[in-house]
């Protein structure tokens, strides 16, 4: 190794440090915004009498307040579920896009039960200055109010069923009866869900019609939150899809029901892609093109083509098997924080089980040709039920023969309650003591971690146990 | 978050809502949306105008005298859900009735408000004999258009 390596050596990691104080900023920022946020949507509220509104006064009344306050606060935090979802680079750079989808389910059991409570609150309430009781009003004010006592109210009472509907879909029980194709495009109604509520709050808001303020306020959180999703959701990968040109150039066969794709496209160096990235991938193809589908890069992007590996996962991923060279592809992307940005240390350890090796795999290759580790620098935990699922074993095998790597395939049956594999797993001494053997100097090293969520977990909890600071733990959550 | 911005965070947006409760708690301070369409004009003490009733001229404030009994409307009072008007009836120093002369009507729901807050606002106003009366909750602009319709009209029959 030459001097020069060796300060390249120390040059490439110091980043990470940094990168993480800068994220920690900025999700402070990004945070503080959202606290602002409802802030000033409830202060809005209260400024206008909401107060005494909620607190004096009939309990027909009190609840009209209460049904205005919950409508405005569950409004402010479903354009920040959009939001999340945008694919903003801010959001993305700070929190991965794993995370904020996290985010955004987490935002949305709060924001759905406020709405429902917003319209049944104000559908009692009203009721109750008709004079029908609380048990007879939420079943007949809606009639009165949908046979055009308010104007409006249709579209309102539509948002709000499309509303459940995107929720009910997504809740992991259905998510698994659900076809992903299905499940996506009843999520995009959601955007529609949010158009068609926006005329019943400007027109009989009490909050907001006549309001010059609350008005300019609400009008524009909407104008910010389309221009984001229209920006960044629809005309950058428009843009990209059309400046790459991508087709795809081969379609190679990894293992049983596992595919890599070749993509090949024009100008592919000025695409800021990362290994360990991934990308929304549509292929214009019959029975294909209605969705588009989050895989990763399988080998570090070389400006020249991108390769993504699908295990046969559902129908859409067996019909990959059968594209056609030349066929066009579009991209979204690319997307998330797995990236070897936000190395602290020198030393790396790469953990992946099952198709979770894709990023890992791209992360391997990019490390080893950087010229910034040495040869025990890099060392790749890969699990697999079997020795037939060693996805891109080969490749691993050839990189670790030269050298450039230590290679450990932990091949075996899932054995509960551990991550390792029979004969490694529940030796007594512990999984802890074996990863360190594994592992020398474990606690030196920066940790990629990738596969499914339960193995992901132990591995991780091992990892914390043995001494591996968090800010040294990075993982991909795929949940798909 | 990290701690101490999450710390600082909550405090302003406690303090944030804590102020804006209590700025909103009282809305004649200066609740957005309410403002007097025609300024009461006080007119010379016994001009022979006519009648306002029939609706020729509802905006100037109008002063009709019936023996000992007199009629004094108020100013129209725009409010985001249409407009407020009433007329005070005096006998001597007392306010013996208030009638509405338009109430806020920008929907049906506006509508079911003002027929739901007249009769306590009045019963206010002739309780009160004043236009001091409180607010009826969830007619908040309603109200706020009564109070300043009726002080207008209070102001006529004073001056």
């Amino acid at each position: 190794m030459t001097l020069t390596t060796d300060r390249q050596r120390v040059a490439a990691h110091v980043g990470g440090r940094e990168l993480a104080r800068q994220r920690a900023f900025r999700s402070d920022a990004l945070e503080t915004s959202v606290l602002g946020l409802l802030t000033v949507t409830v202060v809005l509220f209260l400024l206008d009498g909401g107060g005494p509104a909620l607190t004096v006064g009939s309990a027909a009344s009190r609840l009209e307040a209460l049904g205005r306050v919950t409508g405005l606060v569950g409004t402010a935090l479903l354009l920040v579920q959009l939001l999340l979802a945008a694919r903003l680079p801010w959001v993305d750079r700070t929190y991965g896009h794993d995370r904020a989808l996290v985010a955004h389910r987490r935002i949305s059991r709060v924001a759905l039960p406020l709405l429902l409570a917003h319209a049944l609150a104000l559908v009692i309430s009203y009721g109750a200055q008709r004079g029908l009781s609380p048990a007879l009003s939420w079943l007949v004010e809606p009639i009165y109010l949908l046979g055009g006592e308010l104007p409006d109210m249709l579209t309102a009472f539509a948002s709000l069923l499309l509303l459940v509907v995107v929720a009910v879909t997504s809740m992991n029980l259905a998510r698994r009866r659900v076809r992903h194709e299905t499940w996506h495009v009843v999520h995009l109604t959601a955007y529609a869900a949010v158009v068609l509520s926006i005329p019943h709050q400007l027109s009989n808001g009490t909050d907001i019609a006549g309001h010059p303020l609350q008005r300019l306020w609400w009008l524009s959180l909407y104008v910010a939150t389309a221009g984001a999703v229209v920006l960044f959701r629809v005309l950058l990968p428009l843009v990209r899809s059309l400046r790459h040109a991508l087709v795809v150039e081969a379609v190679v066969p990894e293992a049983p029901g596992v595919v890599s794709v070749h993509v090949r496209g024009r100008q592919l160096d000025r695409l800021p892609a990362r290994a360990g990235q991934f990308l929304q991938w549509r292929f214009l193809s019959p029975g294909l093109f209605a969705a588009a589908h989050p895989w990763s890069l399988s080998a570090a992007p070389d400006g020249r083509t991108l390769r993504l590996t699908v295990r046969d996962l559902g129908d859409h991923s067996r019909r990959l098997s059968r594209l056609r060279p030349g066929t066009r592809v579009l991209i979204e992307g690319p997307y998330g924080r797995f990236t070897t940005d936000r190395r602290t240390r020198r030393r790396v350890l790469l953990v992946a089980a099952g198709i979770g090796i894709t990023p890992i795999r791209a992360l391997a290759e990019e490390l080893v040709s950087s010229g910034t580790v040495g040869p025990d620098d890099v060392t790749v935990l890969y699990r697999a039920n079997d020795a037939d699922s060693l996805v891109l074993g080969d490749e691993l095998q050839e990189l670790a023969a030269t050298g450039a790597l230590q290679l450990h395939l932990l091949v075996g049956r899932p054995v509960p309650g551990s991550w390792l594999p029979p004969g490694l797993a529940g030796r007594p001494d512990g999984d802890v003591a074996t990863l360190r053997r594994l592992v020398p100097l474990l606690r030196t090293h920066d940790v990629y971690l990738c596969g499914p969520p339960a193995w992901m977990a132990l591995v991780r909890g091992d990892l914390r146990a043995a001494g591996v600071p968090r800010t040294q733990i990075h993982d991909e959550r795929f949940g798909w | 978050m990290r701690s101490r911005t999450a710390l600082l965070g909550t405090l302003l947006a406690a303090a944030a809502l804590t102020i804006s409760w209590r700025e909103g708690a009282n809305p004649s301070v200066g609740m957005p949306g309410v403002h007097v369409i025609t300024a009461p004009a006080p007119r010379p003490s016994h001009s022979s105008s006519s009648p306002a009733a029939g609706g020729s001229s509802p905006r100037p404030s109008s002063r009709s005298t019936t023996s000992a009994t007199h009629r004094y409307t108020g100013a129209l009072v725009g409010t985001p859900y249409g407009d407020v008007q009433v007329q005070v009836v005096t006998s001597g120093s007392r306010i013996t009735d208030v009638r509405a002369v338009h109430l806020t009507d920008a929907n049906q729901h506006s509508r079911d408000i003002s027929a739901f807050a007249a009769p306590r606002l009045k019963q206010e106003a002739l309780s009160s004999q004043s236009a001091n009366i409180d607010t009826v909750s969830g007619a908040t602009y309603t109200s706020e258009g009564y109070r300043q319709s009726l002080q207008a009209a209070l102001d006529q029959a004073h001056a």
